[in-house]
């Protein structure tokens, strides 16, 4: 049996088996967004018939009696070997997550959130969340279609990612079109509140919003701990 | 049963595998003995480093898939015929065949690389290769829209198409004029794909398929992690903030996005959901790093290292820097 087709074909069963488990828990929801969830069942798929064929061929090689008797050569050591890294790492980093850091090294203007694309098409039948907000800065047409303006109630859930104390701190969450590594960041500042939250601490805010200069800020009437959402990232 | 063995004589590879073995429990070790998940840079970088290769792998599969297609059941006849075409027909047809290979750029090195190995004119082969990232409905779609609520969706689609077609063009004009041999890197093991493989039967065609499969998958998903820790990486300890002042001029600007689109290496399918949000940038500029980042980036640079020879990416990026430059340039001086 070829050492290296067998080892190629555990790492290929390994990697299936992690998109059938970021499939299952919904883990997927905090490495890609909504556009490429379909890639996580593809990748099982695939993998899973990738993993398939190589065992057929193994028990062929061993059927027709012609055995490759080989070592792994360095490349191929060299090469399964970083396949494993990113599976590893999520088994060592269990709880990796978008926090306050990424946010510092996401913002890309001068201060503020990014604009992510186009506004989206304003509906008036939910309620406004952190992306409103952001083009009702920029738009009155946007906010009045929205209804939003000073004294609009408002609950946002995210996590604080710059905390200016307990009275002023900034509540973020990020959108995430195809993978992490695009991830844009929605920010509201919010005032208000008696005890001083860290970075990355989740938090229900329900408040009315105030213009400040071109900005809203959340005046908050009630500030509540909660855990992090099941999908972490606005849709 | 009698069994024939063949025996290859590798050198001796215990150290090293016992020295990466010894990597990855370590790194285990870090994260739950040694505190390293509490770390929120560690977080950040294993989010961004995973998310990247995890939406990746199953394009390199594909593209690993379609390359061990072309070698196996793909006569080498069919690419001798495309080969006598006139490279003035071979280059266009080649670049115009990114519309129907949606995949990004991560599937398309190998095909290309394929390609070339089988026949294909290499200019043709690497138009191939750089146009079909920028050039594939599922791109061009996410492009319009990314720009639509800006009103400019139809432009940023035909600049971003016309100037990936361009740039392709010309890149694969300028640097494919060396044969298959000097262009690819050679791979141990790896036969002259220029002839056909003969196979006795079905099973036999069967295992060679299966065997280039996870040959080009292994190869170019070693690169892929490399690329995708690297743009982690970059990602993590490099504001973006910094290219912020760099918007006023156009130049500049449009130097700037491309050097962020080398950091970041987004997925073309992805990045004009983030080349919008670079409102201080003009237009041009953002048409740049639309152009410029699915041809060079930190992870496509490692895959062109594995599978062209010397100084390759330095030659693709001395074409593509000043037609990007320039076609953006001009689309700046159009929209206004």
């Amino acid at each position: 049996m070829s050492n290296s087709t067998l080892a190629r074909a555990i790492v290929l069963a390994l990697w299936s088996g992690f998109f059938a488990y970021l499939w299952v828990s919904n883990e997927m929801v905090r490495f890609l967004g909504p556009r490429t969830y379909w890639v996580v069942p593809f990748g099982c798929i695939t993998l899973g018939a990738a993993t398939l064929a190589h065992l057929v061929t193994l028990r062929r090689e061993r059927k027709s009696g012609v055995q490759k008797e080989d070592g792994m050569s360095r490349s191929d050591i060299i090469g399964i070997t970083a396949l494993l890294v990113p599976i590893v790492a999520v088994i060592a980093v269990p709880q990796a997550e978008l926090g306050a850091l990424a946010v510092s090294r996401k913002v890309t203007g001068a201060g503020a959130t990014s604009a992510l694309v186009a506004p989206p098409v304003p509906d008036a039948g939910r309620a406004p969340n952190f992306i409103d907000v952001h083009y009702a800065n920029d738009s009155e047409e946007y906010a009045t279609t929205l209804g939003i303006g000073e004294g609009t109630p408002l609950e946002l859930t995210g996590f604080v990612s710059d905390s200016n104390g307990p009275s002023e701190f900034t509540l973020t969450r990020f959108y995430v079109s195809c993978c992490a590594a695009d991830a844009v960041p929605y920010s509201v500042r919010v005032l208000g509140g008696e005890t001083e939250h860290p970075d990355n601490t989740w938090l229900r805010v329900n408040g009315v919003l105030e213009r400040d200069g071109d900005q809203f800020k959340l005046v908050a009437d009630a500030i509540e701990e909660v855990d992090e959402p099941d999908s972490p990232y606005l849709n | 049963m009698s069994i024939d063995t063949i025996t290859v004589r590798r050198p001796d590879t215990r150290g090293l595998t016992a020295a990466l073995v010894a990597i990855l429990v370590g790194l285990l070790l870090l994260g739950r003995v040694g505190g390293l998940e509490d770390v929120p840079a560690a977080g950040t970088f294993v989010l961004i480093f995973t998310s990247l290769v995890v939406e990746a792998l199953p394009f390199v599969l594909m593209g690993a898939l379609v390359s061990a297609i072309i070698e196996v059941y793909v006569p080498v006849s069919w690419f001798t015929r495309v080969a006598r075409l006139p490279l003035p027909f071979q280059l266009p047809a080649a670049a115009l065949g990114g519309f129907a290979f949606p995949v990004c750029e991560c599937g398309s090195v190998p095909v290309a690389r394929r390609l070339i190995a089988k026949g294909m004119h290499p200019a043709a082969g690497l138009a191939f290769m750089l146009a079909s990232p920028i050039l594939n409905p599922i791109v061009l779609a996410s492009t319009w829209v990314a720009y639509s609520g800006r009103g400019v969706g139809a432009e940023m689609v035909l600049g971003r198409a016309g100037l990936g077609l361009i740039l392709a063009l010309t890149a694969g004009w300028a640097i494919g004029t060396e044969k298959a041999g000097e262009l690819l890197r050679p791979r141990p093991g790896e036969r002259d794909g220029s002839h056909d493989h003969t196979f006795e039967t079905s099973p036999a065609r069967f295992n060679a398929f299966t065997s280039h499969l996870a040959s080009d998958f292994f190869f170019m998903g070693r690169f892929v992690v490399l690329g995708g820790a690297i743009a982690a990486l970059m990602q993590t300890a490099i504001p973006q903030s910094i290219v912020g002042g760099l918007a006023e001029t156009p130049v500049v600007g449009a130097l700037a996005l491309m050097g962020l689109a080398f950091v970041l290496s987004l997925c073309s399918e992805a990045d004009a959901f983030v080349a919008v949000s670079f409102v201080q940038f003009p237009l041009g500029s953002q048409l740049s790093f639309l152009v410029f980042g699915p041809v060079v980036d930190a992870k496509l640079a490692l895959l062109y290292g594995a599978t062209f020879r010397r100084r390759f990416v330095l030659r693709l990026v001395a074409v593509a820097l000043p037609v990007t430059l320039a076609g953006s340039l001009w689309f700046e001086v159009i929209i206004r």
